[in-house]
C-alpha cells in the first residue's frame, strides 16, 4: 500500500479541525451545494439529532463559516443557514489539503 | 452518524431530498404522461386546436398544484432551500427541461400527430408517414433520458421510468398505428405505475416527516 509522502503527512497535521469532524463537514458540503438552506432542511439531509446540529451549527458560526439568520415563514419560526466567504474558503482548502495529503506517491 | 461523507453523495442526497422524497415529480410526471394516454380520445371531441389548448392548460394546472402542494406541504415536512445558480446547475436544468420537452414532443408527434377527420375514411389515409428510426430514436431518447437523471440524481426509480414511458410508448405505436382514436392503454398504464408510485411516496413523505419548526 502507498504511503503519503512526508510533505503531506505535515500537511494533515494543519488541517482545519472545525471542517474535519465528519458532522460539520457535512453541514458544509450541503450548504455549499446551494445557497440557503433552512435547519429543518440540514436536520433532514445529515441524519443528525436536534442537538447534534444546534452543537455543530454553533461551531461552524463561532469560526465564521457559516451565518444564522433567524426569521419567520408566516407565523412560524425558520432558521436560515448559509456558507459565508469564509467557509467556502475552508471547505476549498480542507479539499485541497486532503487531496494533496492523500495523493499516492507517483500520481499526478 | 458515524458514516465518512464523501461530496457527491451528499449533493445527490440533497438533491433527492430536495426534489424526489415527496413523489410530487412523479405525480407531475404521471399526470403529464396520463393526459397523453386520453389525448386521442379528447382530440376527437375537441378537434386538435382546442385538444392542445386543453392539454397546455392541464398541465399548467397540474404545475401550478405541485407548486402549491410543495410551498404548502412539502416545505414545512423537509425544509426549504434556495438553490444556488452555478453555470453548471443552469446547464443541468436546461438540459433536463430540454429533453423532458423533447420525449413530450416525441411522443406528440409520433404517436399522437395523425389528426381524425370529420367524415369517415379508410384507415390508411389517417396514418402519417412515419419510418422506424424516428421511432426507435425517440424510445432511445426517452431511456437516455431517465437513466442519465437517474444516474445524476442517485434516483433509481427513474431507471424504470425510462423503460416504462419507452416501452409503453414503443407497444403503442405497434397497437394503434393507424387505428381509431382510443385511450392509448400501454401509455395509460405506464401514467398509472408512476401515478401509484407518486401517491406511495407522498403517504411515505407525509408519515415519515412530521410538521415541525427547528430553532437552532
Amino acid at each position: 500500500m502507498a504511503k503519503p509522502s512526508q510533505a503531506g503527512l505535515r500537511e494533515l497535521g494543519g488541517v482545519d479541525r472545525v471542517v474535519h469532524e465528519p458532522a460539520r463537514l457535512m453541514i458544509l458540503m450541503i450548504l455549499y451545494g446551494v445557497r440557503e438552506a433552512d435547519a429543518l432542511f440540514l436536520l433532514n439531509a445529515t441524519e443528525l439529532t436536534w442537538g447534534n446540529l444546534s452543537s455543530h451549527v454553533s461551531k461552524l458560526e463561532e469560526a465564521g463559516y457559516v451565518e444564522v439568520d433567524k426569521g419567520f415563514a408566516g407565523k412560524k419560526p425558520r432558521t436560515m443557514l448559509r456558507l459565508t466567504a469564509a467557509g467556502r474558503r475552508a471547505v476549498d482548502d480542507y479539499r485541497g489539503t486532503m487531496q494533496a495529503a492523500l495523493k499516492k506517491p507517483g500520481a499526478r | 452518524m458515524n458514516e465518512t461523507p464523501s461530496l457527491g453523495e451528499v449533493q445527490k442526497r440533497t438533491a433527492r431530498l430536495l426534489s424526489y422524497e415527496d413523489g410530487l415529480w412523479d405525480l407531475l410526471l404521471g399526470t403529464t404522461f396520463m393526459l397523453l394516454a386520453i389525448y386521442p380520445i379528447t382530440r376527437e371531441w375537441l378537434g386538435p386546436e382546442w385538444n392542445l389548448a386543453l392539454f397546455i392548460g392541464l398541465l399548467l394546472l397540474a404545475a401550478t398544484v405541485y407548486f402549491l402542494v410543495r410551498h404548502w406541504v412539502s416545505a414545512p415536512r423537509l425544509g426549504f432551500v434556495r438553490a444556488r445558480w452555478t453555470p453548471a446547475t443552469k446547464w443541468i436544468l436546461a438540459v433536463t427541461i430540454a429533453l423532458v420537452a423533447l420525449t413530450v414532443g416525441l411522443v406528440i408527434v409520433t404517436l399522437l400527430s395523425p389528426v381524425a377527420p370529420a367524415s369517415p375514411a379508410p384507415a390508411v389515409s389517417l396514418t402519417p408517414v412515419r419510418t422506424y428510426l424516428v421511432e426507435i430514436v425517440a424510445l432511445l431518447v426517452q431511456v437516455a433520458v431517465f437513466s442519465a437523471m437517474a444516474y445524476v440524481f442517485g434516483v433509481p426509480r427513474l431507471f424504470l421510468y425510462g423503460w416504462l414511458v419507452g416501452g409503453a410508448y414503443l407497444v403503442s405505436v405497434i397497437l394503434y398505428r393507424g387505428g381509431p382514436a382510443v385511450f392509448n392503454l400501454p401509455l395509460g398504464l405506464a401514467a398509472g405505475v408512476i401515478l401509484l408510485i407518486g401517491v406511495g411516496l407522498l403517504v411515505r413523505m407525509l408519515r415519515k416527516y412530521p410538521v415541525q419548526s427547528v430553532e437552532v
